[in-house]
């Protein structure tokens, strides 16, 4: 017995314990202490779910971005990209919408438009990564500007009215269930399931992280570093279509002004879920774990009737605390 | 110093620049005022407007507030960070001032600028302390700055105009804000040309580590710019309610960009170390003279903003070809 | 030229007296109990290969770090010195590297840190100007004080350098290799300074590779070898000769497994290859089953002759050919198709992801052999980890382990691992066994001496002279950018090597005519 002890208390000390496992010991603290607090309306099955339904979008979000993250990069621009994706899909797919669009989209049905709306978010994704490798326009201020881009798109197409009826098939989507889980939260675990195995299973997963970690030595063992980071740039941009299409099915209305908190949230996640924005470390399990800690966090913050606004900024704090104290951590490993 | 034997008899004479160099050196350094005057005399072609003394007073007015936000950015781009927070303290300083706007006009202010410098501070800490590249940290900021404003003012707050009335006087085409604008941007030319702080700050862009050696406080000038830049947004925040009369919380979202595409343009080097703020000043002129050319043709306000974002790629992509090139590449 | 003999010794007393200074690094001692004294009014130059322990004794003689044993005394008393305090007991360096700020002016980095000020923070324009003025005059050096140092040629930002140095009130200035980048007249010029500065004297301490300059300059010499003290002695009586043997004169204790080696086709050869600045006219061929050794010292032009085979750089001219067909390489991925590969100089930033494991660090150069964006041989990839982590020895709990975790020698044949998992013809080292344990460092030999009886061709740049003499069958050596001789190994020496290592004027010699030194 006191060598299990022993053996959990050296375990509980390694700093590398901590970055692979810290954010899932606090989300189990922060759920005891959430479940206390709110004297047991957070643990509530209906109110799990919820998490997990508003967890889905940002996950969808926060698994792209992971892997240009993972890559050494970073892409800003993924809020922008999910609603012109998400536009394109509700206004170019539903008869009914696409006539009373200012800017006007043509009516091209349902699926073309889906599709349509997963090969815009593509697009940019390319263009983002174009301006990373090609022009080496550092990676914020590219997705930056192609924020600034997308939204003038936006604006145009839409005219600056909100899509509110696109497809019923959308918001059918989004309430359809299986064991009471709706459709969505499913494509964020088989999303999540699809990532893992790219991360984990493929030569490309083994070649992102070495890009990642050393971009220098990449190049030099031969690994084509402009591919990879081009490559995993569209991937985010797939992902915010993704991200668009599951906001329409939950929402069944999308506009120029959505989402404006889902960008912090984003990074938050990652950050949080231990993910270094140096590149080169990080996996599924962060992402997922680091999800959702701040899907509670912000669950929990609206039972407790916290205004949004001063959850932004926790989301801010929050960043800033993880993010100090995962270096913390690893000056001290190192 | 060492004891050094004393120069040669005939003195040292450094050779002196002749006119025509004197006056070719003029010009070249002032390609940006070749740039606006040739956007100048563009722009009359298609609007007669343009040369309005109403119409060039409205550029600057314009100007003042990005202007006074670039000048927060230059500071931190020299020392070879970032602050993406600029336009969120901004809002976070408007609200503040406008809501005490009525009853403590003064603290207000104060309250604002106070606000704004801890922010600042914040950034400065987590990226020296903590060790948090300065992208992410002021991101960090940026969403404390960003709800904060949110939890000062649900919406936008009014001030009464009449309590703004000193800020509308105008000489010519220089109204208060403005003047304001450029008086801070003159003042810290002169710090950043003149006292060891300023120089300090170019040294620290240039080569941190050569600065270090030679015994420059990097972890204190780090800290005092990042303030510096939360102050200085702020001020930028207080200028907008003189102009605009309110305080809202959503503004200027995206304008953190547009600070850094002006300081860009006015030549400012991304990575650090070197920039010229009037320059960066008259980048902002640029800036705003584009846009208001969009307007005077009245093209759609919904197509300036993608003009803008590829004129920011185009800028900042040259910036760092350039750049590379100075650096030298490896093949 | 010689000097006026100084008077050393006597009833003078140094400025800073280092005494049995020892110094060690996980792995090696850099510096086995040196003497080492400066006085005011000579220059001093200290002379060795790299290892020697040159810069190690500075880092402790400037405070950038400690000794592990020994005395340090400043004017007779013992002091413990800090990069601050060194300062105020007036020593001065000048390193290698440039230490400048590109964009600010020659004056601001002169005064960086030290800016003469006027009351309120401003700077003292005036005083600025007249003072860097000053200090640039005594360099004959006419630029204007707010020229930006980025404009400047390497030849003035170098004295530009030393002049930073000079701006504070210095008793002892040390200068590390401040010739490399000067002409012969600029080389001259900053002489008759230096002359001048120690007839005030100033303390000179001169470290260099070029003998001629040390002759010339110098009044006391001390030479270092492999963390010890050979000698120390007045210039006046050693000849360039006595010096070589000197910094090379070590019995060959090592032993190095050789094996009779077939050499038959040509794998590599290398025409007129030239790189603006770096090197130039270099031509040579490597055949299979051979070991060729490139050897020079640190900045001949060595590392960046192989990673233009290797295609990170671009020559400027010249050509390549693999097994006599005619390519061209623009890409470490092209060297691979044609069978390269490269074990680089700095094995933590180039030849290691270090955060990744073991298993996938040797793979990375077939990774595309194993699989793509939809699936991983893991059970392939496996069988050649484990197999090479067993023939190369590599100590690892498994192969899961991060990279970073292992020793230098172990991280070093992973490097090398890669390559033979690729299949590698024709590999490129660059200093191979630089911060690797005597034990890694012999199976490494080995190692080299197993591939080439398989038919691998096989460069090596190096700068331990025993281990290029150890493991190669041709020496070519390089100084400054150009070859200065081929040589048969088994007929040359270390004296012969470091002569033409350390050669003035290069001009190409091959091993058919022995040259006869006295």
């Amino acid at each position: 017995m006191s060598t299990l002890i022993e053996v959990a208390g050296t375990r509980l000390r390694s700093p590398r314990f901590w970055q692979e496992n810290g954010t899932l010991a606090v989300l189990l603290l922060f759920v005891v202490f959430a479940t206390v607090v709110s004297e047991g309306v957070f643990i509530r099955p209906s109110n799990l779910i919820t998490i997990l339904y508003q967890a889905s979008i940002v996950g969808v979000l926060v698994l792209g971005q992971s892997l240009v993250v993972i890559a050494g990069g970073l892409d800003l621009s993924i809020v922008a990209v999910l609603i012109l994706s998400a536009t394109v899909m509700g206004g170019a797919g539903s008869e009914q919408q696409s006539m009373m669009m200012l800017g006007g989209l043509p009516y091209i049905g349902l699926w073309p438009a889906v599709f349509a709306g997963f090969l815009t978010a593509a697009f940019f994704g390319l263009i983002n990564g174009l301006m990373v490798t090609a022009l080496r326009i550092p990676a914020f201020i590219s997705t930056l500007a192609t924020t600034l881009l997308v939204g003038g798109i936006i604006l145009v197409v839409t005219g600056g009215s909100p899509i509110y009826y696109p497809d019923p098939f959308f918001t059918n989507f989004g309430n359809a269930k299986l064991f009471d889980l709706p459709a969505p939260v499913y494509v964020f675990f088989g999303l999540a399931a699809v990532v893992w195995w790219l991360l984990n299973h493929t030569s490309f997963g083994r070649k992102l992280y070495a890009v990642g970690g050393s971009e220098r030595a990449s190049h030099y063992s031969g690994l084509s570093v402009f591919v990879m980071r081009l490559a995993v740039f569209v991937l985010c941009g797939l992902c915010a279509g993704l991200a668009g299409f599951l906001f329409l099915s939950r929402t069944g209305y999308i506009s120029y002004a959505s989402g404006a908190d889902l960008l912090m949230t984003t990074i938050a996640s990652l950050v949080v879920g231990g993910i270094s924005l140096a590149g080169g470390v990080g996996g599924v399990k962060h992402a997922v774990s680091g999800v959702l800690l701040l899907a509670a966090l912000s669950n929990f913050m609206n039972i407790m009737l916290i205004s949004p606004h001063i959850q932004d900024a926790v989301n801010g704090f929050v960043i800033l605390i993880a993010v100090s104290t995962y270096s913390y951590i690893n000056s001290e490993k190192a | 110093m060492n004891p050094i034997s004393s120069p040669s008899p005939d003195g040292h004479r450094l050779p002196r620049p002749s006119t025509a160099a004197s006056v070719l050196r003029f010009i070249a350094g002032n390609e940006l005022l070749l740039v606006w005057l040739v956007l100048a005399a563009a722009a009359s072609l298609v609007s007669p407007f343009f040369l309005t003394e109403t119409n060039l007073r409205n550029i600057l007015n314009q100007s003042s507030v990005l202007g006074i936000l670039a000048c927060a950015q230059f500071l931190v781009v020299v020392i070879g960070g970032f602050d993406l927070s600029v336009a969120a303290v901004l809002a976070l300083a408007s609200v503040i001032f406008a809501t005490l706007a009525p009853t403590a006009p003064l603290a207000g202010a104060l309250l604002g600028i106070a606000a704004g410098a801890s922010l600042g501070l914040l950034s400065g800490v987590a990226v020296t302390l903590g060790r948090v590249t300065p992208m992410i940290a002021t991101l960090g900021v940026m969403g404390i700055a960003r709800g904060l404003a949110f939890v000062v003012a649900e919406k936008s707050v009014s001030v009464p105009p009449a309590l703004l009335e000193p800020f509308k006087a105008t000489i010519w085409l220089f109204s208060v804000p403005v003047i304001v604008w450029l008086v801070l941007a003159a003042v810290l030319a002169w710090m950043l040309a003149r006292t060891r702080f300023g120089r300090n700050l170019y040294a620290i862009g240039g080569n941190e580590r050569s600065a270090r050696l030679a015994g420059v406080p990097v972890l204190k000038r780090k800290l005092s710019v990042y303030a510096l830049s939360g102050a200085l947004s702020a001020i930028a925040g207080l200028a907008l309610v003189g102009r605009t009369s309110s305080g809202v919380p959503h503004v200027g979202a995206g304008w953190e960009l547009d600070s850094i595409a002006a300081i860009v343009i006015g030549g400012a080097r991304l990575f650090g170390g070197e920039g010229n703020i009037l320059k960066a000043m008259m980048g902002v002129i640029i800036y705003q003279t584009v846009a208001n050319i969009m307007n005077l043709v009245s093209l759609n306000p919904f197509y300036q903003d993608i003009v803008k974002a590829i004129v920011i790629i185009v800028v900042v992509g040259v910036s760092v070809m350039r750049a590379a090139r100075q650096q030298g590449g490896r093949s | 030229m010689q000097p006026d003999t100084v008077s050393v010794g006597d009833d003078r007393r140094p400025i800073a007296r280092l005494q049995g200074i020892q110094k060690s690094y996980p792995g090696v001692k850099a510096l086995k109990g040196i003497d080492f004294d400066i006085f005011g009014g000579e220059i001093h130059c200290l002379v060795g290969e790299n290892g020697a322990g040159k810069s190690t004794l500075m880092r402790v003689l400037t405070g950038a770090t400690q000794p592990d044993a020994g005395v340090i005394e400043i004017d007779g008393r013992p002091t413990i010195l800090d990069p601050v305090s060194r300062l105020a007991h007036g020593i001065g360096i000048v390193h290698q590297e440039l230490d400048l700020i590109p964009a600010m002016s020659v004056a601001e980095n002169i005064f960086l840190g030290h800016e003469p000020l006027l009351p309120g923070g401003r700077i003292d324009r005036k005083a600025l100007d007249e003072r860097t003025i000053r200090l640039l005059g005594n360099f004959d050096l006419e630029i204007s004080p707010d020229t930006p140092v980025r404009t400047l040629a390497p030849a003035e930002q170098q004295l530009v350098q030393i002049a930073k140095a000079l701006s504070h009130d210095n008793r002892i200035l040390i200068l590390d290799e401040p010739t490399a980048s000067l002409t012969d007249n600029e080389v001259e010029h900053l002489f008759a300074q230096l002359r001048r500065l120690r007839e005030q004297g100033l303390g000179i301490v001169y470290i260099s590779h070029r003998l001629e300059e040390v002759t010339a300059l110098g009044d006391r010499l001390t030479v270092l070898r492999d963390g010890g003290h050979v000698l120390t002695a007045p210039v006046a009586g050693i000849s360039r000769t006595d010096i070589i043997h000197a910094m090379v004169g070590r019995p060959l204790g090592e032993q190095f497994p050789r094996s009779s080696r077939v050499t038959s086709d040509v794998a590599l050869s290398v025409d007129h290859l030239t790189r603006r600045g770096e090197f130039e006219d270099i031509s040579f061929e490597v055949h299979r089953g051979e070991v060729l050794a490139i050897a020079g010292i640190v900045g001949a032009g060595r590392s960046e002759l192989l990673e233009t085979i290797f295609g990170l750089r671009h020559a400027d001219s010249g050509a390549v050919a693999i097994e006599k067909r005619p390519v061209e390489i623009r890409s470490p991925r092209a060297a691979i198709r044609l069978g390269l590969g490269l074990v680089p100089e700095e094995r933590r930033e180039s030849g290691l992801v270090l955060g990744r494991s073991v298993a996938d660090n040797l793979v990375y150069p077939i990774i595309d052999r194993l699989g793509n964006w939809l699936y991983f041989r893991r059970g392939q990839a496996r069988e050649v980890t484990d197999r090479y982590v067993r023939e190369l020895s590599i100590k690892t709990p498994s192969a899961e382990v991060r990279a970073g975790s292992l020793s230098g020698g172990n991280q070093q044949k992973i490097v090398i691992g890669k390559w033979l998992a690729a299949g590698v013809r024709i590999l490129l080292l660059d200093e191979p066994t630089r911060g690797v344990d005597v034990n890694a460092k012999a199976e490494i030999y080995r190692l080299i001496d197993e591939l080439a009886q398989s038919g691998v061709a096989i460069i090596v740049a190096s700068s331990e002279l025993p281990e290029v003499l150890g493991i190669s069958d041709r020496v070519m050596v390089i100084a400054q950018g150009r070859k200065t001789a081929t040589l048969k190994t088994a007929d040359t020496s270390q004296v012969e090597i470091m002569h033409y290592a350390v050669a003035a004027n290069a001009t190409s010699h091959s091993s058919a005519s022995p040259v006869g030194l006295q």
